[in-house]
Parts: structure tokens; sequence; C-alpha cells
């Protein structure tokens, strides 16, 4: 299995790394028994609708393999600062591009920090 | 990063032996004739090949060798090769193997199952590795053609009682003649073994054996099959009348040389080298023991004096070895994750791991060459390296 170079970044220097305390949403996706957990936590800034709240700052946790942790990290990274209806269709895609691409086998890391996000949001009402 | 370097996954390859390289390197420059040439640029590579040949068979009590381009080559040849010469009968025959077989007999296996040719039995095994013999002997039936046991398992050390199947086998066969059944034939892939253990077709009572050369300090690109007996085998490469009309194709006359010389050096001191090995592989299992959170699975102190494998709770097994790397130290994972397959690992999982555990799991292979000094730097990278991973998981419930 070959990575890029930006994902061996991601997992060996983890952005937006760590607890939150005060946070206004948690959430966590995964099972361990498929290999990957991921945990994130917002802190939000109130719009004045759903779509206009604002992720005033963003911290992830992530048991897993080196592109689980790395989607996670890079979203982090995409959506930080970001109006909700800016990143709510945030796609895995788009996480494994902005991470120069992923193996095909670990496409679903990339799904599952995709998921992570937007349940958080709906989370958050 | 010019940082330390501790090469520990000895179990996947080994550097090649400068003593083989020595004997290769004639073959390509001065005596590079093909060995079926009648003439004596040819006729002079023949004698050499078949001396040569004749000394390991001596040394392994084999009748034969073939030589196959991999141990997975050999494995091949003997399930499919065996299947297809036996006499058509009515009924399906079957092949007794384990479980945790490496993947060269396990999908062998499969294919043979699917094509409708063979019927599959796979054994299960205890929480260290280990075969029950009440359960294989009380699985051989008439039909049974092959028994084919891995000697030691490659991702955790397990060490199966081939000479003890082997004298068993013996005597079933011996009934199973007075009956007018067919012979039980027995197979062992010694791939793991050759290097540590004492190998004797005869004493083990084996009909076949395969091995490759990479794991004992030959190139990779060559691997062998032991015959005794009069076992009969259909050829899986057509064409050519090449060794023994088992495997066609011009000898690899370089290599097959370089397979013999490591062969020759693993006999060599082999009481010497496992014991100092084994001294290296306690004292990793003792560092491994007392750190927090790790796990040695399988056979421990009882399996083969190179292979250790241990899982970590909570951290993944691809992060923990790439992080490894990082420090210098190479290891593999105990699952196949890294190997295009995301299942948790069949032999891990076989000795009763969840799939929690076998993701998390690493496996350290080494060799008499790795010092207690490399042990104790695999152990300090090792624990930075879990501080590391559980920090990025903390939160995790």
């Amino acid at each position: 299995m070959t990575y890029s170079d930006k994902v061996m970044d991601h997992f060996r220097n983890p952005r937006n790394m760590g607890e939150m305390k005060g946070s206004d949403v948690e959430m966590q996706v995964g099972n361990p028994v498929c290999g990957d957990v991921m945990r994130v936590y917002l802190k939000v800034k109130k719009g004045k609708n759903w779509g206009e709240n604002v992720i005033e700052d963003i911290r992830f946790q992530t048991m897993g393999c080196v592109a689980a942790v790395a989607t996670t990290s890079m979203m982090t990274e995409m959506v930080k600062g970001k109006r909700f209806l800016e990143v709510e269709k945030l796609s895995e895609k788009a996480i494994a591009e902005a991470l120069e691409g992923l193996p095909a086998l670990k496409m679903h890391c990339s799904g599952l920090a995709a998921e992570v996000l937007k349940k958080a949001l709906e989370k958050y009402k | 990063m010019g940082k330390k370097k501790v090469y520990l996954d000895w179990v996947a390859t080994t550097p090649v032996k400068k003593e083989v390289l020595e004997v290769m390197m004639p073959f390509w420059l001065e005596k590079w004739g093909n060995p079926s040439s009648l003439h004596s640029c040819g006729q002079e590579v023949r004698k050499i090949v078949e001396k040569t040949r004749k000394e390991v068979e001596e040394l392994v009590r084999a009748d034969r060798i073939i030589f196959t381009g991999s141990a997975t080559e050999s494995l091949n040849l003997v399930h499919k090769g065996l299947i297809e010469g036996l006499n058509k009968t009515d009924c399906l025959p079957e092949i007794i193997t384990s479980s945790i077989e490496h993947k060269g007999v396990l999908e062998t296996c499969e294919h043979l199952e699917k094509s409708g040719l063979a019927g599959v039995r796979y054994l299960r095994v205890d929480g260290k590795g280990k075969i029950s013999m009440e359960e294989l002997f009380g699985a051989i039936k008439k039909e049974t053609v092959l028994v084919s046991l891995i000697w030691v398992n490659n991702e955790t050390g397990a060490v199966q009682e081939i000479e003890e199947v082997g004298k068993k086998l013996k005597k079933v066969n011996g009934e199973r003649k007075k009956r007018g059944w067919g012979k039980v034939w027995f197979h062992s892939d010694i791939t793991q073994g050759m290097g540590y253990l004492d190998f004797d077709m005869k004493r083990m009572g084996l009909d076949l054996a395969s091995m490759t050369g990479h794991k004992i300090g030959a190139p990779k690109g060559v691997g062998a099959l032991f015959l005794r007996g009069s076992v009969s085998l259909v050829r899986q490469i057509d064409g050519g009348g090449q060794e023994a009309k088992l495997r066609a194709g011009t000898e690899n006359v370089a290599y097959v040389m370089g397979l013999c010389k490591a062969v020759k050096i693993a006999f060599k001191g082999k009481k010497e080298k496992r014991e100092r090995t084994e001294e290296i592989r306690d004292y990793l299992i003792d560092g491994l023991k007392k750190m927090e959170g790790v796990v040695v699975n399988g056979s421990g102190k009882e399996g083969a004096p190179h292979i250790v494998n241990c899982r970590v709770s909570g951290v993944e097994g691809e992060s923990l070895a790439v992080l490894m790397s990082d420090e210098g130290v190479g290891v593999s994972t105990g699952s196949a994750c890294s190997s295009g397959d995301l299942k948790p690992s069949h032999v891990l999982t076989a000795i009763g791991l969840k799939p929690e555990e076998a993701h998390g799991s690493i496996r350290f292979s080494f060799s008499e060459k790795i010092s207690k000094k490399d042990v104790d730097y695999a152990l300090e990278s090792f624990s930075r390296v879990i501080k590391k991973l559980k920090r990025i998981r903390k939160g995790i419930k």
C-alpha cells in the first residue's frame, strides 16, 4: 500500500488533534471491529439559521490506520472557520483529493471522515 | 533521517548471503551455458547442477528436488499436481490442511474446491496455533489423499509436530494398504522452518516439502520442491522436459546454485543459530510483556526461534508499522491489511483473536544477526510509537 506524501504528512503531524473542553457538539463514528473509529468535537458560532452556523473550532481523535488518521486530520483543516452550508456536503472524494488521492481500499476511511462531520452538523440543531 | 536502522522483518525476506552470491557469479559470466545443450558449454553446467542437486538431496534426505520459481509455485505444483495425477474414480478426493496455512496453500485449495476437483477439510488450531492430532486423524477418510501442514507459521511462529504426524500417518497408511485404499501423502510448507529447525524428509515422514530461497539468504525468485518415494505429480508448467518433466523452462542455473548453497549454509551450526536466536526472541518477549497494553499472541516462547507476534490494545497495526519505520525499525502488520486485503489476518482470528485484536497486531521477526542492543532500540521505539498513537486516539470510547 503506497500513500501520497500529503497522507503521510497528515498522519505524522495530525492537525487539530486532541480533545476539546466545552465543545458544542461531539460525534463518534466507526467500529473497532473494522479497525477505524473517529471522534470530532465542534465549537460553533451561532448564525441566523442552521446553514449560517460557523465551525469556529474543530478537534478530532482517531483510532485506526494511516488513512483514517490522515483523512480526519485533513477534514478538520477543510472545514475549520467555514459555515455549515459550505461544508455539509463535503464528500469522501473531496477529502481524498485534498490528500492527493487514497488507495482504493482506503476510500472508506475518507467516507468515515465525511460521515462524522455530517452527523456532527446534523446533531447541532 | 540518519537514524539507527533495525530490520526486524526477516520472515518477509533476508539479505542474500555473500557466500551465496559468490557461488552464483560464475554462472552468469563464465559458465553461462544452457544445461540442456549437448555441447560442452551446456554439459559442463549440467554436471555441476546435478552434482549440487544430489548433494542437497542427501543433506535433506529427499529422493528428488524440483527447482521452481518460489515456494508458492511449489505449493501450487504439489496440491494441483497431486490431485490431477490421481487415477480417476467416482469419489471426490479430499485434502486435509490447516486453517493457518500460507495463502499459497489456502488459495490453491480453494481453486481445487471451486473447480470441483477436490474437497478440502481445514483443521482448527488452538490458542497457540497448534492443530489437534485427534481432529487430524479423525478427519482422515477413504477419500483422503493428502495431508498438508505448514511447519512454522509465518505470522505467529507456531510449530506443528510434523514428525509425529509423519509417524502416525505411516501407521494409517499401513492399515489402508491392507484394505486396498490409496495412500495419504504428506506435504509440509517448510519455508520458515528451514533456517532454524532440524529438517530431514525421512525422519519427518514427508513425501513432499516446499520452500523458497529468499528466506534463508538466497535471492528472491527461486524455490524448491523436495520429493521422497513414489509420489506422482502432473506438472503445472508445460513445455520442455526440464526438472524430471515436472517443471518446464530452462533452469535458472545461478539462482538454483544460490538456493543450494543457502540450504547447505542453513544446515551448518543450526543448533547454535537456533539457540542464539531463541535467546533474542525470549529477550524481546520479556521486554514486550513489561509494556502496558501489549500482549504476545500465540505460541510465544514455545514457537519458532525467529518470530514474535504481539497485539497492542486500542491501536491499529498499520499505523504502528509505519511509525516504527519512521523510527528506523522494519516490522510487519500481523494482519494482511497492507497487502491489499482489509480483512483481519486469518491466522490471528484462527488462534482466537477478536477482529479488533488482530487489527492491532504486529510481527517482529529476526535472525541470529540481531543483537540485544537492536532489540532494546526496537522496544524503545515501540514504546514511543504506542504513546503517540494513544495520544491520537485518546478520547475514543
